[in-house]
């Protein structure tokens, strides 16, 4: 771009004006739903949806005692999976309080950059420290499982979703870490 | 706390005259970080909610028009997800903005120029948004977060980043 261009792109551009009544009445529309409290910002809903997952945990160490009475599985089982809910419903409230932990109106535009894939990065790590403990528990329970005919196809079925689940999810887990080094990258001070 | 209907009634009459005296800075904001896979109107409506919600916490602390660029940049900036690619930004010039639709070399170059930010990285999109909007470095700095000195670094190495896309496409 040639800089004589540049000056009259730089002119033209803050010359842009709005298409005005569309976003006149947007905000019109907006201002009377946050008058009724009705919106909440993306940030507090992925809170709010974390925290919701949180409480999901906590149904686990409820749900214990049915696989003791119902499927005669051995106690050190039943307390692994009440414990397995409460560990995942910790973590789960801890990410919620991280994800609010950053007021967006207070810090510049490169803190709200490291925030972001700082959140990213805390959801990855919980569904992965989630999904091997879940894993570690389901090769528990199959362990302890009274012998019979099906079992046999339990196990193919497990292995079956653990094959594809790694194949989904390793390709994502490249990208996804190549993208966070370049927003590490784009953050780094060249001084 | 229930806010007494006078209270809201006066917030709403602040929120609308912010919302409508800066709506070519956030409508400017947001188009440059929209995509097919975040489209303008979610990143609009996320501005203006964050907008409200800090309205009380601003107060003329300080200058407003610095307030809502930062506001609308880390918003977007927030809202996009990173595991996004960045695409180019699929939303046109004219979508939003009354643009001269004629077949000129400066509005041709205009566009260019917009699709060209779509593609760079997030601070650079604000860097470069900020400069385009004549904001003084000492501006740019605390918007952003960075030192005066590397205002001056970063703005030329992504004017030549530009410059780098221009020449590939």
């Amino acid at each position: 771009m040639n800089t004589p261009d540049l000056d009259l792109i730089k002119q033209q551009w803050q010359q842009l004006s709005v298409k005005v009544d569309n976003l006149e009445q947007a905000n019109q529309r907006l201002s009377d739903q946050l008058a009724r409290n009705n919106a909440k910002s993306y940030q507090q809903r992925l809170a709010g949806r974390v925290k919701g997952i949180s409480w999901a945990g906590l149904m686990l160490p409820v749900l214990a005692p049915m696989l003791y009475f119902s499927l005669n599985m051995p106690v050190w089982i039943c307390f692994v999976y009440a414990i397995f809910g409460v560990v995942m419903c910790i973590l789960n409230r801890r990410l919620s309080n991280f994800i609010l932990s950053k007021n967006l109106l207070e810090i510049p535009a490169t803190e709200a950059l490291q925030h972001a894939t700082a959140v990213r990065l805390y959801q990855k790590n919980v569904r992965i420290l989630g999904s091997l403990l879940a894993i570690l528990l389901l090769f528990g329970m199959y362990y302890v499982l009274p012998p019979s005919e099906h079992r046999s196809y339990i196990l193919m079925g497990g292995v079956v979703g653990l094959v594809l689940g790694l194949a989904i999810a390793i390709p994502r887990c490249i990208t996804n870490a190549r993208l966070a080094r370049s927003m590490a990258q784009s953050l780094s001070d060249p001084e | 706390m229930q806010m007494t209907a006078e209270r809201n009634t006066e917030r709403q009459k602040q929120f609308l005259a912010i919302a409508n005296d800066y709506k070519n800075v956030v409508a400017k904001v947001c188009s440059i970080y929209a995509s097919a896979d975040v489209p303008f109107a979610d990143l609009y409506q996320e501005v203006l909610i964050n907008l409200w919600a800090g309205i009380d916490s601003f107060q003329g602390k300080a200058k407003i028009s610095s307030w809502i660029y930062r506001l609308a940049i880390n918003t977007c900036i927030s809202f996009i997800r990173t595991n996004r690619r960045h695409i180019e930004g699929r939303m046109g010039l004219t979508e939003v903005f009354d643009i001269p639709d004629v077949n000129d070399d400066s509005v041709a170059q205009l566009r260019e120029l917009y699709r060209l930010i779509s593609l760079l990285s997030p601070i650079d999109k604000a860097l470069i948004t900020l400069w385009l909007d004549e904001k003084s470095y000492d501006e740019i700095s605390d918007i952003l977060g960075i030192s005066k000195a590397n205002v001056g670094t970063r703005l030329h190495r992504a004017r030549t980043r530009l410059t780098e896309l221009a020449s590939k496409s």
